[in-house]
């Protein structure tokens, strides 16, 4: 959330590019990385905690969800930093 | 121009202010746990969540670690199934270890059991579990743990091993960063606190809880007062019929200095009381908390070498109760099943012996009336006088909301257990006492540290001394060929009929009258028969000399010890036959009455059918009989059918009479007096009330089959739950198909089973068989967290890998890991 925000502050774009940019690098560097470990672990914790959580035994839905939540986060954040860098811009 | 700048400037501001607030939302829907029951940006973070438990199905165990007060170096061999064998020359340096491998893969479980055995549960769990926390402290679990420390710590080498130990804990709780952290603290949001000698004290007293913590004192109390001495007696006899006892019948016992005998006014008040008690308990241990032991003599055998068996019976749970360890010092070589929060092996094997344990069963835990002089419950009663009572005043943390403070006060009997501010039902001036060989001081693991390196009958005879709580049935063979069998603990020393009921406090009469000496404790050292065994049975026949209640239990050990009779040239393979034996001696026992009084003219097609089922079963509770479940189905409803309408008479809590009461009173008098049901105008017979049961269960047994679960095993659905029960069912393993039962030698129920199954042959070198259901790791992302389950229901064992010196290069070696002094 931090890196969103920073990344939003310095990088100067519009805010909607900041957001949607921050959103698919976030969502597919945490997708990524939680297939790449589950992957690793066969899927065994995955599928137990998909289960927990949405309730179903999809290891996908629950890294589909990772890379979501990560990606909306940060996303947001990048958005609120470039409002902010907008916001302070010298008129 | 500058009301459009205006304008463009306030704009900016709210898209930030707008932003700013639909991120501080997902802060807090994400990040707390205010809006979703688990912050799930956090718990599914990629860096710290719960992906990180991810353990990679080829990780690597083998590491470096340095620790501080280590005395030299320790090497630990993991093997194939991550079983830990510990090398070290100091004996404490191996307990440091341990303890750090405890906590390495179980940690979580290890604080989970301490903090409900201290009634801490509310502190991450809140309210819902003040109940239960009040419920530990007011038993004084607590209490109990301080003296069990006091008295473990006043032994110089106890005190040693447990220092050791929970350094090593630390030394592993040190390294933890938020990412390493076990699942569950994850979900449930809290952090692990350093461990002490204290939460090892307040394991051994969960444990003691499990084991001897189950009562009837209210029960009784209450069953007495609605049936009557006679009918009481009926229900609740001391003594089935068909006991095949611990220590074999016709062993002579000595006889007591002096005779027991009940204070003069007994009659009146204790035996006979008015009063009704208004309790109802709200937890229980499980009373199916049992095992099954036996060892039998190098003459049986075809070794030539004592053979030793043993499976304790516990509720079936990820993580597992047990963890697997080897522990190699200069002193020692120990192999078996530890519990993480204890330094040492509980079950197992050294070089020269093996030892295992099985519940005793006996009644320990008694309830005094207490008469208080006021509400501020300061003093009370006692022996024609005030007496003040001392007061402990419990804090309970409770999350997301003010602590609960809990005064208890505490008698000359122990602590006030129910008064009014516990029970509503209560009145001011009733309340009642406990009286628990728990709360005494003793040190227990002595004895465990002793037996780990025990050479002899007279080193074991001497470690189990020390033990004096949970009574157990302590197990014992050599390579030299002895065998033994003692009923080990501190076991009150009571005149007939003391403490079946609530007692009055008043009065030091009614206190316990000391201890029966230890040894005259049931025992049995080589006996001719050519074996020991025990089945949580009573100990001992009518003729041993001393008042001793309990909860016990008759069927598996008639079938042990009948398969043993029969045995010659016994190999490790016909004891773990024994072990996963499915015979149904109580089916085989109860089975010719419903044959003999069932009236076969007045049933339908379906009824028809089911007693077809029965007849034709073969007495095996395998997994796909529909025999059992038939059988089962129809014996419960003949049970209630004669029982329920006397039971049901009143609205106080009663234990149902054990079911081997009805079966022993049916087979010796059709007539039984509680046959009929007196909500009836009619008088009902055995023959109606047998037929009328299989007509009740056909309904049952219809539904069943219709939902395809009359096959035994799809009807017990044998289930491992994760500790947190169904909260966290994804962890649990269920479905589960093999078969046992309930006083089956098998004894898998539901979630309730063999949690340790052992055989061990004393030969040169030891040859080791275990298996238990679950598996080393706690975390229910590596793939070691279930790996032993299906190969525990299918009867099978892994060879254990006893490992000694020479043994570092061998291909069952999978990691090591090396820890050094810190220089």
């Amino acid at each position: 959330m931090i890196v969103g925000l920073l990344v939003g502050y310095f990088i100067p774009q519009k805010r909607f590019f900041s957001l949607l940019a921050v959103f698919l690098g976030v969502s597919f560097f945490w997708g990524l990385f939680a297939f790449y470990i589950s992957n690793a672990n066969d899927h065994i914790l995955a599928s137990r905690v998909a289960e927990l959580v949405i309730k179903k035994n999809y290891p996908i839905l629950l890294m589909l969800t990772t890379a979501l939540i990560g990606g909306i986060s940060a996303g947001m954040a990048a958005f609120t930093g470039r409002s902010l860098a907008i916001l302070l811009k010298k008129q | 121009m500058i009301n459009f700048s205006l304008f463009f400037f306030f704009m900016k501001y709210v898209i930030f202010t707008v932003s700013l607030l639909i991120n501080a939302a997902l802060v807090y829907v994400l990040g707390t746990r205010e809006v979703l029951p688990i912050p799930l940006g956090e718990f599914l973070s990629v860096q710290e969540g719960i992906w990180q438990n991810a353990e990679s199905a080829d990780h690597d165990f083998s590491e470096n670690v340095a620790l501080k007060d280590l005395n030299g170096e320790v090497n630990v061999y993991l093997d194939e199934r991550l079983v830990p064998h510990i090398f070290a020359e100091d004996e404490n340096d191996a307990y440091y270890v341990q303890g750090f491998l405890h906590a390495k893969f179980r940690l979580w479980q290890m604080e989970f059991q301490t903090f409900a055995a201290a009634g801490r549960l509310s502190e991450f769990v809140g309210d819902k579990a003040i109940q239960f926390d009040r419920n530990q402290r007011r038993m004084g679990m607590v209490y109990a743990a301080e003296s069990a420390l006091y008295a473990m710590e006043q032994d110089d080498s106890t005190k040693a091993a447990l220092d050791a130990y929970t350094k090593g804990v630390n030394a592993y709780i040190s390294t933890l960063d938020k990412a390493d952290l076990p699942i569950e603290y994850k979900l449930l949001g809290y952090m692990p606190e350093k461990w002490s000698n204290f939460k090892s004290a307040l394991f051994t007293k969960q444990m003691t809880y499990t084991l001897a913590g189950y009562d009837k004192d209210f029960e009784y109390t209450h069953a007495l007062k609605l049936l009557g001495e006679e009918n009481f007696q009926l229900l609740y006899p001391e003594i089935a019929d068909s006991l095949y006892p611990v220590i074999a019948k016709g062993t002579p016992y000595t006889q007591p200095l002096a005779e027991l005998v009940p204070p003069a006014n007994a009659d009146s008040v204790y035996f006979k009381r008015n009063d009704t008690i208004h309790i109802a308990q709200e937890f229980k241990p499980n009373p199916s908390n049992g095992s099954n032991n036996w060892a039998v003599s190098g003459s049986r055998t075809q070794s030539g070498k004592p053979i030793l068996s043993n499976d304790p019976h516990l509720s079936l749970s990820l993580p597992s109760i047990w963890f697997e360890i080897q522990l190699h010092t200069k002193a020692f070589n120990s192999y078996g099943v530890s519990f993480p929060g204890l330094p040492g092996v509980v079950i197992g094997f050294n070089d020269s012996i093996a030892f295992g344990f099985t519940n005793a069963g006996r009644d320990v835990k008694d309830y005094y009336e207490i008469k208080f002089k006021d509400a501020s419950k300061s003093a009370y009663w006692f022996n024609g006088e005030w007496k003040n009572a001392e007061q402990r005043i419990e804090n309970i943390k409770v999350k997301g909301s003010n602590n609960l403070l809990d005064t208890v006060a505490y008698t000359v009997f122990g602590p006030v257990m129910y008064d009014k501010s516990f029970k509503n039902e209560l009145t001011a001036e009733k309340a009642y006492a406990l009286r628990w060989v728990a709360h005494d001081t003793s040190n227990i693991l002595k004895m465990w540290l002793l037996l780990n390196r025990a050479k002899n009958y007279d080193d074991y005879h001497h470690a189990i001394g020390y033990f004096n709580v949970p009574g157990q049935n302590m197990i014992f063979a050599s390579h030299s060929g002895d065998f033994a069998l003692w009923q080990q603990a501190a076991f009150p020393l009571r005149w007939k009929g003391q403490g079946l009921f609530v007692m009055p406090g008043y009065d030091s009469s009614y206190m316990w009258k000391g201890f029966i000496p230890k040894e005259e404790n049931p025992h049995a050292v080589n006996p001719t028969s050519g074996y020991v065994s025990s089945a949580n049975q009573r100990p001992a026949d009518s003729t041993y000399p001393y008042f001793i209640p309990g909860s016990y239990e008759v069927y598996r050990a008639i079938t042990i010890n009948k398969k043993l009779d029969g045995m010659v040239n016994i190999t490790a393979d016909d004891m773990k036959a024994l072990q996963n034996n499915n015979y149904n001696v109580f089916a085989e026992l109860a089975r010719p009455l419903l044959s003999k009084y069932v009236h076969r003219d007045q049933l339908n097609a379906d009824e028809s059918k089911y007693l077809q089922i029965v007849e034709s079963w073969n007495l095996q509770n395998d997994p796909n009989e529909k025999g059992v479940t038939a059988f089962h189905a129809w014996w419960d409803s003949l049970y209630n059918n004669i029982f329920m309408d006397d039971l049901h008479q009143t609205s106080q809590p009663l234990v149902r009479p054990e079911k081997f009461v009805l079966l022993e009173a049916l087979t010796k008098d059709s007539a039984f007096r509680f046959i009929d049901n007196r909500n009836t105008a009619q008088q009902e017979d055995l023959a109606m009330q047998v037929t009328s049961a299989l007509k009740k269960a056909t309904i049952k047994l219809n539904e069943l089959a219709s939902a395809d679960k009359l096959e035994w095993a799809k009807f017990k659905n044998t289930t491992v739950y994760h500790l947190l029960k169904i909260s966290t069912l994804p962890f649990a393993r269920a479905g589960i198909m093999n078969g046992g039962g309930n006083g089956i030698v098998n004894a898998t129920q539901h979630d309730h089973g063999p949690s340790w199954r052992m055989v061990i042959e004393i030969t040169q070198p030891i040859r080791a068989f275990a298996v238990y259901p679950g598996g080393q790791s706690g975390n229910p992302g590596s793939k070691f967290y279930d790996n032993f389950i299906d190969t525990w229901a299918k009867g099978e064992y892994y060879t254990l890998f006893y490992m000694h010196k020479e043994d570092v290069n061998a291909d069952q070696v999978k990691w090591k890991m090396s820890f050094n002094p810190v220089l």
